[in-house]
């Protein structure tokens, strides 16, 4: 399968490294993630955090969610996809997309029902400018 | 039948074999697509579809086609079964020139079967010109085993496209046929 012998071009050793430990204080900060996942553009998992559900598999949907988020925004002429929400009975799921210069980046946080989405909400853009800032450093 | 048929029609197959081209051609550029920057360095190829591609096109004798293409890795193979739910035929696109083209088939006949296996379907083969002769004969003696015309194509030619969509709309007739008559 050739997602097994997936290089991600132009991300170092240490930028990966970087980005997962941004990825574990982003889930530290906040209580009640249950899942985060930082995804290349094209669904590759780069990193990823807690336990529930398949991280390569979340990566994949993150991508085709963000992709089909990206769709629609053209379709309406909204301008720039920015953060995609998601609620269901038992949980919340947020995704958005981190505008590195030359290939974007993905997060997906999901939450319990009783996080506060906008706490997750500032907490990622926070966790996506510090792995903006490593990924331009290094 | 005087009312008009919706034919909703997906494209399945390997990563680079000309899926999106195939759907931007039958729609004449009018797609939505789902195109991001490919990264895996497995692949020269610079963009990749993420999601799904679509368009719609009319038919001459007033039936529509909706055609859904869908990303060929297999980490996006969550999306293949929503995709071909309600297919009325599927099109597997294959590269002749990939490492393992028949390997590729029977994944991409598991997958049929698995989601849409009464759905009829066609074979098609690109970038002929690039492969080993005697990729073609077996790809077609393996698609006939598993009851499927192929069609080797260029995905860029729209009269070779034609021919495709045309084998495939047979194939969906003699099936509309089969289940009238029983």
């Amino acid at each position: 399968m050739a997602d097994a012998s997936y290089l991600p071009a132009r991300l170092s050793a240490s930028q990966l490294a970087a980005i997962a430990s941004e990825l574990d204080a982003f889930v530290t900060a906040i209580p009640g993630i249950h899942a985060a996942v930082i995804a290349s553009v094209d669904g590759f998992a780069l990193a990823q955090a807690s336990g529930v559900g398949n991280g390569d598999r979340l990566a994949a949907m993150t991508s085709s969610m963000l992709g089909l988020a990206k769709a629609v925004t053209t379709e309406l002429a909204l301008g720039t996809m920015e953060v995609l929400m998601l609620e269901a009975a038992d949980g919340k799921v947020l995704m958005l997309s981190i505008p590195a210069p030359s290939r974007p980046l993905l997060l997906m946080a999901a939450c319990s029902q009783r996080t506060v989405i906008g706490a997750v909400l500032w907490n990622a853009r926070e966790c996506s400018q510090r792995i903006l800032s490593a990924c331009a450093a290094s | 039948m005087s009312d008009s048929v919706e034919h909703k029609i997906v494209v399945l197959g390997s990563m680079g074999a000309g899926k999106s081209t195939l759907v931007r051609a039958i729609a004449k550029g009018r797609v939505v697509d789902t195109d991001v920057a490919n990264t895996d360095a497995a692949s020269s190829k610079l963009a990749t579809t993420v999601a799904m591609d679509y368009a719609d096109v009319d038919l001459p004798n007033g039936d529509r086609m909706r055609v859904f293409g869908t990303p060929g890795q297999e980490r996006f193979s969550f999306i293949w079964p929503i995709l071909l739910e309600g297919a009325a035929g599927a099109v597997i696109l294959l590269d002749a020139s990939e490492p393992e083209p028949a390997a590729a088939l029977d994944r991409y006949l598991a997958v049929l079967a698995a989601h849409a296996a009464r759905v009829p379907a066609v074979v098609g083969l690109t970038k002929c010109d690039l492969a080993d002769p005697g990729v073609m004969p077996e790809m077609a003696t393996r698609a006939l085993a598993a009851g499927l015309p192929l069609v080797p194509f260029d995905a860029r030619e729209a009269s070779q496209i034609l021919m495709l969509m045309d084998v495939l709309m047979t194939q969906i007739e003699m099936h509309d046929l089969v289940a009238d008559h029983g």
